[in-house]
């Protein structure tokens, strides 16, 4: 038998070759392989298959005849003729379809800019690709802690001994001071606020924040020098030419004259980072010299690799650096790519996992499927109405039209739809952008960017074919001799897929409707649960500077704490209020940590973290924080700052069974526990209650202020309360305040956005599934009027009309809430899991989800149903 | 002189075109260059080689008989204009009044 090369490649070659060539090419490649085929016959197939390719080039590509035949513009004309005759014909599914999709579009353009605008986060910087951010892993009693605060020396030191680091500079941010606000004021009688961090030298050349005035190289080689963002210059000094100025800055640590040695264009919204000034990281360290050693974790470390560095080996040679540093220790480090941070924000095991990007991926799906159930409206009602147009396939099949042509008219037709949908949602997506962009909480961009236009004109393609491809499969497969006979208008085919289509859409709906619910339940929780405290009608600002303090300088600390003691004094006799002690830490997820507790019998090789409040007097009082035994902190008592206040979880941690009068050792002095507190909440519910101790500090590290304000008439207490600050404080100073209720909500910002947002989605996707069962229930009661019309005739009421008409309905629909409920459970359960406070998932939700879906279809469909019930037998049986 | 280049491989391929006059195709192309060179070569690059070639006027070829070798496929036999031989010549003599400049010295 003579063996042949491979059939596929031959046809390939057949079809793309030209002519004049084909015969001797083909020859000739048959000859070699009949030759190969003796040695390997699979070797000579490989061989040949790889030859045809070889040949795929110009000189041996014959002229393809496309776009030059006049035939097909004129049939792309005719298909767009059609097509428009098509929706004007049927006004109805016309305009369900158009209103479905061009939701649908709208929905997943906004959901696509937002995911286009998180993905950009961070990304601007020039050296993105080689910026890293170092972590410190760290073993505790509850798996490996991962944080961005590492040693003080580290940069300097990676710098020195890693020959992978170009650049590395330690960074004090401003978050880092856990919102205390700093003033900065020109020297004369102008006080702003700004925020402020502490950076090392290269700063400018590792970030790519814009210098518009001075050097990267300088900028920052002085202690004194300043270096300001052009709004703040412009605050400052009217201009943004402020090199050479000075700046005063109003702070018990830090404060003092500085000089302005560049000016730098403030960050914009992609960037994680917010500052309005930066100073030298010296200067931080000369205030707080305990960072000069290996022994405290608290800065920020950022790195820049060589252009030429293995990021692997780069990991791998830093993870067991620290040990060179210190005698002992378990910390290990981990590098990060900074951009990655914002969007893989979360670790587990030491390692990043998860983050935001979890709400990047939930709503890019969210998305997806509600275009779906778009389409499927698309595709439901063309199949449905497919009766119709049986007529039209028949006789264009007799008259000689093929299948392709068939369906590449439907497809026309449903990318038509698309684009014209397209347009109108390109509208609705700039009318919705403002209220999307307070909801998401992201400022969105809109840059005519080709990536983005191509994206979007691709997503519309898709769109258009993803509804297109069914319809015209099953339209051009009709038989045209039974499509002609007159009477068959059966149209039944493909039933099955079309309530297939609808279950999905229904189960979609369902499922997003129960996770609206489980959020909606748990935040709800989250606001109402009572925390330990009473977060209500609490405002907290920080400590201003007074103008004697100003002229002194700084040499005696403690002359603040009787400063602060003084104001709290006169604060507390203003009318209204009805509480008030200063603190550092802000009860809502910044609290220090420490291992500095120990106690007799404390297993030394466990590793336990206590959590820090440092409040002054009153502190547990104003919060109202309730005691399990013992006292609190008084003023009666002179040497109270030796003592200390517990949390039971704290009490519980160390195992006294009678614990006030007893001692613990904090970072080595010995503490009498005079109280114990009942648990609070100082973080969010995500995390367990963590042992706390209250320590009592009344000086310059807890020089925020809390004054808690009488119900009724806040807005007077508070001007009262400005007004005393102003009096006490150097005039001029902002008074600038927060309710601590305020920042507790923004502890679930990112939940309340998600259950916002879902709340949106659930109710499009039901809404575009209900448009498209109303399509659905319109047709089949006009398909079906005759029999009603007959069944009224023999006797049948309008119940038992409606009942016939509805029955299939709510079967579909309650198949969809049959399968949805599960899914749901199963994905809300997960969510719930995260939280170590959290609601119980009640039957009662996913039921009252399934009912409110089936009512809501019951409603749409009710209309067209019962206007069936009540129709004319003679209206509908009249003609034919 | 621009029509008449001939690229190093083309002159190889013209050269065995010449030497199997009448006689050389495709495949017997390939299969004494491979023997002469010692390496492998892609059918592909002849067929492009002698396209190129015929364009420019050096080759001319012809159809031979159907035969039940390749398929049924007819062979394309090639053979050299008087062009190509003048190009041929004209590249063989200015390579050698090239390498006759070449001095004297031992190149050992």
């Amino acid at each position: 038998m003579k063996t042949r090369p491979p059939k596929n490649a031959l046809k390939f070659l057949r079809w793309f070759c030209r002519e004049d060539y084909i015969e001797e090419i083909e020859g000739d490649l048959t000859e070699v392989f009949e030759k190969q085929y003796e040695q390997s016959p699979t070797k000579a197939r490989l061989k040949f298959a790889f030859n045809v390719i070889k040949y795929f080039r110009p000189e041996f590509i014959k002229v393809f005849k496309t776009s030059s035949n006049p035939n097909s513009i004129a049939m792309f004309r005719h298909n767009f003729v059609l097509t428009y005759r098509n929706f004007k014909r049927q006004k109805t599914p016309f305009i369900i379809n158009l209103l479905s999709l061009s939701i649908g579009l709208t929905c997943t353009l906004l959901i696509y800019l937002w995911v286009h605008s998180e993905l950009q986060v961070d990304k601007f910087h020039e050296k993105d690709d080689r910026l890293m951010l170092i972590l410190l892993n760290e073993p505790t009693s509850n798996g490996i802690k991962s944080e961005p605060y590492t040693q003080g020396p580290l940069a300097k030191a990676l710098a020195e001994e890693i020959p992978e680091v170009e650049h590395a500079v330690s960074v004090v941010p401003y978050e880092w001071f856990e919102g205390e606000k700093f003033i900065l004021s020109n020297g004369g009688e102008r006080f702003f606020t700004s925020r402020n961090q502490f950076v090392s030298e290269d700063y400018f050349k590792v970030f790519s924040f814009d210098l518009i005035l001075g050097n990267k190289d300088q900028v920052l080689t002085d202690n004194n020098s300043i270096v300001i963002s052009e709004e703040l210059a412009e605050k400052l000094f009217n201009t943004k030419e402020a090199i050479g100025r000075s700046v005063e800055w109003m702070h018990n640590e830090y404060g003092g004259v500085y000089n302005v040695t560049g000016v730098f264009k403030a960050p914009t919204h992609n960037s994680t980072i917010q500052f309005d000034a930066v100073f030298n990281y010296k200067v931080f360290l000369e205030a707080n010299n305990k960072y000069e050693g290996w022994e405290n974790e608290d800065i920020y470390t950022y790195i820049i690799l060589n252009s030429n560095a293995n990021v692997d080996q780069f990991k791998d040679r830093i993870k067991h650096f620290l040990e060179t540093k210190k005698e002992f220790t378990e910390q290990t480090l981990l590098a990060q790519f900074f951009s990655e941070r914002y969007l893989h924000g979360h670790y587990e095991n030491g390692i990043p996992s998860g983050g935001r990007i979890v709400y990047v991926q939930l709503f890019s799906i969210i998305a997806a499927f509600i275009l779906v159930i778009a389409c499927v409206n698309f595709i439901n009602m063309s199949t449905a109405r497919a009766s119709t147009r049986m007529k039209e396939v028949g006789l264009k099949k007799a008259i000689g039209a093929g299948r392709n042509n068939l369906i590449i008219q439907y497809i026309t037709e449903s990318v038509i739809m698309a684009f014209i949908s397209l347009i109108l949602s390109i509208g609705m997506v700039l009318f919705f952008l403002p209220q999307f962009e307070t909801i998401t909480g992201k400022y969105i961009v809109l840059t005519y960017d080709p990536v983005l236009i191509s994206s979007i004109l691709i997503i519309t393609l898709l769109t258009g074919a993803i509804s297109g491809i069914y319809p015209a499969l099953y339209l051009s497969g009709f038989n045209p001799a039974r499509a002609l006979k007159a009477k068959n208008s059966k149209g039944a085919g493909g039933q099955l897929i079309r309530k297939g289509l609808v279950i999905f859409q229904f189960a979609i709906s369902v499922i997003l409707i129960v996770s609206v619910i489980v959020i909606y339940k748990q935040v709800e929780f989250i606001q109402s649960k009572n925390l330990g405290y009473n977060k209500d009608n609490i405002i907290w600002f920080t400590a201003g500077v007074r103008e004697v303090e100003r002229i002194q300088g700084n040499e005696e600390a403690d002359l603040n704490g009787e400063e602060i003691e003084k104001f709290l004094q006169i604060l507390k006799n203003v009318p209204g209020v009805a509480g008030a002690t200063n603190y550092w830490h802000n009860m809502v997820g910044d609290y220090g940590t420490t291992r500095g507790v120990s106690w007799p019998g404390k297993d030394p090789d466990v590793n336990i973290r206590f959590a820090q409040i440092s409040g002054g007097y009153d502190f547990i009082e104003t919060l109202g924080i309730e005691m399990k035994e013992g006292r609190v902190y008084s003023r009666d008592h002179r040497t109270d700052h030796t003592r200390i206040i517990l949390n039971e979880a704290a009490v519980k941690t160390i195992g006294y069974e009678d614990p006030v009068g007893k001692v613990i050792d904090l970072w080595g002095e010995e503490r009498e526990i005079i109280g114990v507190t009942k648990d609070f909440h100082i973080d969010s519910f995500y995390e367990e209650i963590m042992p706390v101790f209250i320590k009592l500090d009344v000086n310059v590290l807890a020089s925020n202020i809390m004054v808690r304000i009488e119900m009724g008439n806040e807005s007077a207490t508070i001007d009262r309360v400005k007004q005393v600050y102003q009096d006490y404080f150097t005039a001029g100073m902002p008074f600038e305040f927060k309710f601590l209720d305020d920042n507790y909500q923004q502890l679930y910002d990112q939940e309340i956005r998600v259950g916002i947002l879902s709340r949106y989605a659930a109710g499009i996707a039901i809404f575009i599934s209900c448009l498209g069962l109303f399509g659905f229930a319109t047709f089949t009661v006009q398909r079906r009027i005759k029999e009603v019309g007959i069944r009224k005739v023999l006797g049948a009421d309008s119940f038992k009309i409606i009942y016939l008409l509805t029955v299939d309905f709510t079967k579909i629909v309650l198949i969809a809430v049959a399968i949805s409920l599960p899914i749901g459970y199963f994905i809300t359960a997960r969510w719930l899991e995260d939280f170590a406070f959290r609601i119980n998932p009640e039957w009662s939700f996913y039921v009252s989800a399934g009912l409110l879906v089936i009512i809501i279809a019951w409603l749409t469909v009710g209309m067209q149903t019962m206007r069936a019930a009540n129709v004319n037998p003679t209206e509908c049986l009249k003609d034919e | 002189m621009i029509e008449h280049s001939l690229g190093e491989f083309e002159e190889l391929v013209l050269l065995m075109v010449a030497a199997h006059h009448d006689e050389a195709y495709g495949v017997l192309i390939l299969e004494n260059l491979e023997e002469k060179l010692g390496k492998k070569i892609n059918i592909s690059a002849i067929h492009v080689a002698l396209k190129r070639m015929e364009n420019k006027g050096f080759v001319k070829s012809r159809f031979g008989g159907i035969t039940n070798e390749r398929g049924g496929r007819r062979k394309k036999f090639y053979a050299i204009t008087a062009l190509g031989k003048r190009v041929l010549d004209n590249q063989y003599a200015l390579r050698t009044s090239i390498y006759q400049q070449i001095p004297k010295i031992s190149f050992s």
